[in-house]
């Protein structure tokens, strides 16, 4: 009796250490743990006025502002599309700036979704009025999300786009400045 | 012109004139468009403008199901199309997105949300999106108030704060309705909000 019990005793010991060894390779496996490589920096908090000033302060190249929220899907689907072009374009000194809309309590979200897609760039949230907000960028901006502008580099305003951007016109836009 | 040189110039004043690409919303002063067409009420009757005009005025919220920027207004929302009928305004809500879009937007999610949210006024489909190209309508909630004659008193916002309803600092609604029930002048007859843009029929 005394020696199958010790048998018993051995049998769990075994399977548990079987059981460690799986977790172990699985961890491996999968990777270091995935949320804290993906997320992006903290998002800025900043006023429309606040992002006219990064306009101006950018001389290097192209703007390409873009307006968004976590909540707003036409915003999600695009952003892939624009961070590949902020890639292809970033020898011409394109920059990309994303200013979310969503809640500042929501911040963490919208950098855990930028994290997600590779973003380590600083991006934004806007700390303001929506009316105060929409105004101070644009009067003619209705407040529908996405909103995006492309800039010159010499800061001329080449196109608007309320609703998806039109990824075919951006190219030959961006084309024509190179 | 050079942006940067006209810093702290608003974007705006160089894209002004330049992409006339925004829908035209309504001017304070306009008559009410569109007051025959006949939309399906939650209840399954059809329902127009001139069919819900109030005594007052009339309250037009173009809405939907899907948005969250809709769902942090909501209560809000709600509470203020009923206390406006209760004061004697005509109220109605309309869903201009496209259910091919947006499947929560189908009819039978408006009825789902009209029981849920407690709306005392009709919640009628906006087929083809008519009235909110009419009204210069881009995003939802977007909120329109008439006067007794038809005439567009107020356009924009519920209130200066969606994310917190004890921060609210400027009732923006409610201060257009009490003002037009005072026989006042509106101080602020049109505000933005950033909102989910309307998914057009196309």
């Amino acid at each position: 009796m005394r020696q199958k019990s010790r048998l018993k005793a051995l049998r769990i010991i075994a399977a548990f250490a079987v059981f460690l060894l799986l977790s172990q390779i699985s961890i491996t496996l999968a990777g270091p743990d995935e949320d804290s490589c993906n997320n992006a920096p903290q998002l800025t908090a900043v006023s429309g006025d606040d992002v006219l000033e990064l306009i101006r302060d950018h001389e290097d190249g192209p703007i390409l502002l873009n307006i968004w929220a976590t909540w707003c899907q036409p915003c999600r689907e695009e952003m892939p599309e624009l961070l590949r072009l902020n890639e292809e374009y970033q020898d011409a000194g394109l920059r990309l700036i994303l200013v979310s809309c969503d809640f500042t309590r929501h911040s963490d979200k919208a950098a855990e979704f930028l994290g997600s897609l590779g973003v380590t760039f600083e991006t934004y949230i806007k700390e303001q009025s929506d009316n105060e907000f929409v105004n101070q960028i644009d009067p003619d901006w209705t407040g529908a999300l996405p909103y995006s502008v492309l800039i010159d580099t010499d800061g001329n305003v080449l196109k608007t786009w309320e609703g998806k951007l039109n990824f075919a016109e951006v190219n030959a836009l961006l084309r024509q400045l190179d | 012109m050079n942006l940067r040189k006209l810093f702290p110039t608003m974007l705006s004043m160089i894209i002004a004139g330049s992409f006339p690409q925004f829908a035209q919303a309504l001017e304070i002063g306009t008559d009410m468009p569109m007051t025959e067409i006949e939309m399906k009420n939650v209840d399954g009757n059809m329902v127009s403008l001139s069919d819900v005009t109030g005594d007052k005025g009339t309250l037009i919220i173009f809405t939907c199901n899907h948005c969250p920027y809709v769902k942090a207004w909501e209560e809000r929302s709600v509470k203020a199309g009923n206390k406006a009928m209760k004061a004697g305004f005509g109220v109605i809500a309309l869903n201009s997105n496209d259910p091919s879009e947006y499947k929560d937007d189908g009819y039978e999610n408006n009825q789902k949300r009209s029981t849920n949210s407690g709306m005392m006024y009709p919640y009628v489909v906006d087929d083809g999106s008519q009235l909110a190209k009419a009204f210069g309508a881009t995003r939802t909630p977007e909120f329109f108030l008439f006067n007794a004659d038809g005439k567009l008193e107020y356009h924009g916002a519920l209130d200066d704060n969606a994310q917190d309803a004890d921060d609210v600092s400027a009732h923006y609604l409610q201060d257009a309705i009490d003002a037009q029930l005072r026989g006042q002048t509106i101080s602020v007859p049109t505000t933005k909000s950033v909102g989910c843009s309307i998914k057009f029929y196309k």
